[in-house]
């Protein structure tokens, strides 16, 4: 508790970044809480309001060409002139390109959206350790996002539990 | 073997018909058939996905081995369960342990919780 207490600044156009992680159409299958409609229409609203806004604005995918398939539509017709950055890592924070993209912003208030991350944004949003729990490949997901620190114990589900380099 | 049918577009899907005995033998019928339509499909090269640093190397792991799978056979389980010294529960069921025996899965989630401070 020795950090000095910041005062509060809220989020403006001047100092806020937008990134978008992983709107591809290979992972639209995997949302299960709202219809893939509803998430659309939110994440172009979303990149809409920032780009009237003049944000930064920051996309990436995962494995476009291999495994995930391109960004929506919807959204690249929302952003026209702004690059994807394509990643080989699930984790978005550990892809040098990406990194250096949301620095050279210089803002330090940022907006996320995403969803492959996710198993990284909500293991750093949890007050204290994490247990995380895979099925079947779900075991690679929970491999390789396991080393993180506030990771306690791995359950694998009748799940793979691939060693280095290769899966199964 | 699981009944995968050759890739589309880079994607892998299970074989509908065959779905609900090989995934899901000991579910009821129609939510079977429910989860047969509703697959997510996978992508080919997942299968040969990079690991950098495979955190069971570093952290505890549980492993609930599922006797009767035919998505990935028994024995399969029991190498990767061995592998890194897994604490290991076994039950019998299907693929589909998480709608089948619900219990199973949460047990073991809650010895590993506690099994950890």
């Amino acid at each position: 508790m020795s950090e000095q207490p910041r005062p509060y600044e809220p989020l403006t156009s001047e100092n806020a970044a937008l990134v978008l992680i992983d709107h591809q159409l290979g992972l639209m299958t995997g949302v299960r809480d709202y219809s893939t409609g509803e998430l659309k229409h939110n994440v172009v609203a979303l990149a809409k309001a920032a780009k009237a806004l003049k944000l930064p604005i920051i996309v990436t995918t995962t494995a476009r060409d291999s495994m995930w398939g391109p960004t929506f539509p919807e959204l690249v017709e929302a952003l026209p002139g702004v690059p994807i950055i394509d990643r080989s890592s699930v984790n978005a924070f550990d892809d040098p390109k990406v990194a250096q993209a949301i620095t050279a912003t210089g803002r330090k208030k940022l907006i996320f959206a995403g969803d492959v991350s996710a198993t990284k944004l909500i293991i750093d949003s949890q007050p204290g350790s994490v247990i995380l729990v895979g099925h079947s490949y779900g075991g690679a997901v929970i491999t390789e996002a396991g080393t993180d620190p506030k990771v306690a114990g791995l359950v694998y589900i009748t799940a793979f539990r691939p060693g280095q380099r290769r899966v199964g | 073997m699981p009944p995968i049918l050759p890739p589309k577009d880079g994607y892998l899907f299970l074989d509908k018909t065959k779905f609900p005995d090989s995934f899901a033998g000991d579910v009821d019928r129609k939510t079977a058939v429910f989860m047969a339509d509703s697959q997510v499909p996978w992508g080919v090269d997942a299968l040969g996905g990079a690991i950098t640093e495979p955190a069971w190397k570093s952290k505890s792991s549980w492993y609930l081995q599922v006797r009767d799978d035919k998505m990935i056979p028994y024995p399969a389980q029991q190498f990767m369960a061995k592998r890194a010294g897994a604490t290991v529960v076994e039950v019998p069921r299907s693929h589909a342990i998480y709608v089948s025996n619900p219990k199973a899965v949460a047990d073991l989630i809650e010895q590993a919780a506690s099994g950890i401070k």
